[in-house]
């Protein structure tokens, strides 16, 4: 009797180890990385905590910018040693529909916190969309060297670096040291540059990285936006799951992963490395983070449209015809129509 | 049980007056609640006759507060007195431009006016009726 008891235990013992192993196996199976950990290119966007703290540490002119929205709550809670506080409303407003500030002004935001052309910086958030929205104005301006925290506040800490609290008071700069923008042929700002763009190369790709309900016109996405749709012409560029996240192209952890499936994907809807791509969201942010990886990828010819569709659908109430709108699955005519 | 509506009124009032703090806390460190404000602020400011119906159903509060508070003077009225003081204050001192969560704030203050209102012709009523 003891022995059929016993044997029973073991049994559930066993069965819930299988279980374990089994479920953290995957686990681990579905965490892949863009970044190379072992061989960082000086071309790279993503780079890891090692390699920050390694450039930190070599080169004393480098500025590490945690990037928020905000006055800096959680990063006056912990931050890298060192690192300033950037208010994403430095680079825009919504007087501005939420697009990125002239040139000029950003230049002034990024000379408030010591940064000119030549400065290596490195932007991490514990959102990846604020730091590539940061470090995306910082690229377009000319900047030489950008970079961001592969997974950012949370990767450093689980390399076990010290962070500090309290506020760091940056040291200005005057002089940006170039003309700004320094890379303006990265940036789609507004509706109408897109509808210009596209006359120039009616071969543009219009990829939405907003999530299938939102592509398809099931949700607008956000409270402050009315309408739903997206663009006529825009293809789908699997990223998002809501409005918030760019979950298909992150692991767990934050760390952006490998995207080769994620680019199998896009390939069904015409985006490849070959052409012409603007990437939107729907004010900037999320695709400014696909922004990054398909640069880090190799893409040569990639852009944001930071307008997207916030300021799309406004030029559409102004101007149907001029902006028309699509809703629905192109790939389902049934079930597809343009409003113009 | 007449104590415990008196304690549970002047808990909403506090728990109003906290609020104020939580919507500059929300507003300047939640990117989401800040674009959501500042979208419904201005479909509010944009709405005229909406404005102006706000407008109207404040004063009318106010006037019927002071009526309230003059009629029978006690602590509680007192203290109907100093928030409709607060209340007016706020109008006068500030505007949509200073403060972007400008409605937001008016309507806590405006919601412990109310309560204070409330708790005001509670009193009244209990003073007429033991007469």
């Amino acid at each position: 009797m003891h022995t059929k008891k016993w044997m029973a235990v073991l049994g559930s013992l066993a069965l819930s180890l299988f279980m374990i192993v089994t479920f953290v196996g995957n686990a681990n199976a579905a965490t892949t990385h863009l970044v190379d950990k072992n061989n960082i290119q000086s071309t790279d966007f993503f780079v890891t905590a090692k390699w920050v703290k390694n450039q930190v540490k070599t080169d004393k002119k480098t500025i590490v910018i945690e990037a928020s929205y905000g006055n800096g709550k959680d990063y006056k809670k912990a931050h890298i040693p060192g690192a300033v506080h950037m208010d994403t409303m430095a680079i825009e407003t919504e007087a501005n529909n939420w697009n990125i500030l002239p040139a000029k002004t950003c230049a002034k935001a990024f000379l408030k916190l010591g940064v000119t052309k030549t400065t290596p910086i490195v932007v991490y958030s514990s959102d990846i969309n604020a730091a590539s929205r940061i470090a995306f104005v910082a690229y377009w301006l000319g900047l030489d060297n950008v970079k961001i925290l592969d997974g950012g506040l949370k990767a450093w800490q689980k390399a076990d670096y010290k962070t500090t609290k309290g506020n760091v008071k940056a040291t200005k700069a005057t002089d940006f040291g170039a003309a700004v923008p320094g890379r303006p042929e990265s940036l789609i700002s507004t509706s109408a540059d897109l509808v210009a763009a596209k006359k120039k190369n009616p071969d543009l790709v219009l990829a939405s990285v907003r999530s299938w309900k939102e592509f398809t016109g099931k949700t607008s996405g956000y409270s402050y936006i009315k309408d739903k749709g997206e663009p006529s012409g825009a293809v789908w560029a699997k990223s998002s799951k809501t409005s918030a996240d760019v979950a298909y192209l992150v692991n767990k952890d934050g760390t952006v992963k490998d995207p080769t499936k994620i680019y199998a994907t896009w390939k069904k809807w015409g985006i490849t490395p070959d052409k012409e791509v603007a990437f939107y969201c729907g004010t900037g942010w999320r695709a400014a983070t696909a922004f990054f990886i398909t640069k880090q990828s190799g893409w040569k010819n990639v852009k944001l449209f930071d307008g997207g569709w916030y300021d799309w659908d406004k030029a559409h109430q102004k101007n149907a015809s001029e902006y028309p709108v699509q809703v629905g699955n192109p790939h389902d005519a049934d079930n597809f129509k343009i409003k113009d | 049980m007449k104590y415990f509506g008196y304690i549970l009124i002047h808990l909403l009032q506090v728990i109003s007056a906290v609020s104020i703090y939580e919507w500059y806390e929300l507003y300047y460190n939640h990117l989401g609640f800040m674009r959501n404000v500042s979208y419904y602020t201005q479909e509010l400011a944009a709405n005229r006759g909406l404005v102006w119906l706000i407008r109207g159903v404040i004063l009318a509060i106010l006037v019927l507060s002071l009526w309230l508070s003059n009629r029978k003077r006690h602590k509680e009225s007192g203290l109907l007195l100093l928030t409709i003081l607060g209340l007016v204050v706020w109008q006068v001192a500030f505007s949509l431009k200073t403060t972007p969560i400008y409605y937001l704030v008016q309507g806590s203050i405006f919601l412990i006016v109310v309560l204070q209102l409330l708790l005001v012709s509670l009193q009244s009523n209990k003073k007429a009726v033991s007469k």
